[in-house]
């Protein structure tokens, strides 16, 4: 094979190798991040913690169940707003900036959840609930000083 | 491929001098991660290091990754991008991420193919790019536990902490699959060719050796 078809192929075999590598890495970080699946959840219970005021939300039965799926549909049912920001797939996730108009950064505080107790180790989107959950989003620093709130 | 051992003294330079490289990957670098800021772990930094310690060496090690998490450190933070992180704990974490990179240039450095413009030398690159971002993944994310996560409320375990880093890893390694080829390519053209011109192109340098 002359030099240059020779070089070509190689170039052209590594750019392929390279464009599945990428490709394979991106799907198995998605597959390992996944969105838990979609469930119906009974007796949920949501506090939202700001400075000064406490919102309380019971859905006897949702299908909105993850730690910002219900806090969302607080919001909707009972009129306060929620603003989040998506972060960019394969990683995709949101994050809450703002709550009943507190807004993430004011005095340093903000909003970070609980579900049963336990603080939120992945995006709130990605945080499941079960029958009889409880979900604490609290306007806190960061990272939280107490255990639990 | 030879381990070579580290030195503060640049490499023998290409056909760019070294300073002019050295800008314009620290503007390559600034540009992409503030452009890249909503990506999760796509970021351009960790391949403007290797490429760094490969094409610069010597001091640029330091230089080149440092200041361009400084300029984009100070540029977020002013902004207020850098989310819920204090100045003390960004400092903390600095301290592993910003070593993070630099480990990641000496790794460039020490094991820097033969810098012709080839597709193999750009294959050994992006090879490089696997180990060295598995190790600043470990540094970072046993930075992350050491100032963060095993303290109330998380009190999270190391292993938990590496278990949940894996998927950010994995997109790790396919934006260093992804820059370091495109940025490698870009600053290796100019490294071994100079500045396009309309001219006869000089065949590439090979300077594996100090100077």
């Amino acid at each position: 094979m002359p030099g240059d078809a020779w070089s070509r192929w190689r170039a052209f075999a590594f750019f392929a190798v390279l464009l599945v590598a990428i490709a394979v890495l991106f799907a198995g970080a998605s597959a390992l991040y996944r969105v838990p699946p979609a469930a119906v959840v009974h007796d949920v219970h949501l506090r939202v913690e700001g400075p000064g005021w406490t919102i309380e939300y019971r859905a006897d039965t949702t299908p909105n169940s993850t730690a910002y799926a219900i806090l969302a549909e607080a919001a909707d049912r009972l009129g306060f707003v929620l603003d989040a920001r998506r972060y960019v797939a394969p990683l995709d996730s949101v994050l809450v900036e703002s709550i009943n108009g507190t807004r993430n950064g004011e005095d340093g505080l903000w909003w970070l959840y609980w579900v049963d107790g336990a603080y939120g180790d992945v995006g709130a989107d990605r945080k499941a609930l079960h029958d009889g959950s409880e979900a604490l989003w609290a306007f806190r620093e960061y990272p939280p000083r107490e255990a639990s709130p | 491929m030879n381990v070579r051992s580290f030195s503060l003294r640049p490499h023998k330079r290409g056909k760019v001098p070294p300073w002019k490289l050295a800008l314009l990957l620290i503007a390559a670098g600034v540009l992409g991660r503030l452009v890249l800021w909503e990506m999760p772990n796509v970021e351009p930094v960790m391949a403007v290091a290797l490429i760094a310690g490969m094409l610069l060496g010597g001091y640029y090690v330091i230089l080149v990754p440092v200041a361009v998490m400084v300029g984009t450190d100070v540029l977020t933070y002013a902004l207020g991008w850098s989310g819920a992180y204090s100045p003390v704990q960004i400092l903390g974490l600095g301290a592993f991420v910003y070593s993070g990179f630099v480990l990641a240039a000496a790794i460039g450095q020490a094991y820097r193919p033969r810098l012709l413009f080839r597709t193999r030398t750009i294959a050994v690159m992006a090879r490089i790019s696997i180990p060295a971002t598995i190790l600043f993944d470990l540094w970072t994310a046993f930075g992350d536990w050491l100032a963060i996560s095993r303290h109330p409320p998380m009190n999270w375990s190391l292993g938990h902490v590496l278990e949940m880093q894996v998927p950010f890893t994995l997109v790790h390694l396919a934006s260093s699959l992804i820059f370091v080829p495109i940025f490698g390519t870009l600053f290796l053209y100019l490294h071994t060719h100079g500045w396009p011109t309309a001219g006869p192109s000089p065949s590439g340098t090979d300077d594996s050796g100090p100077e």
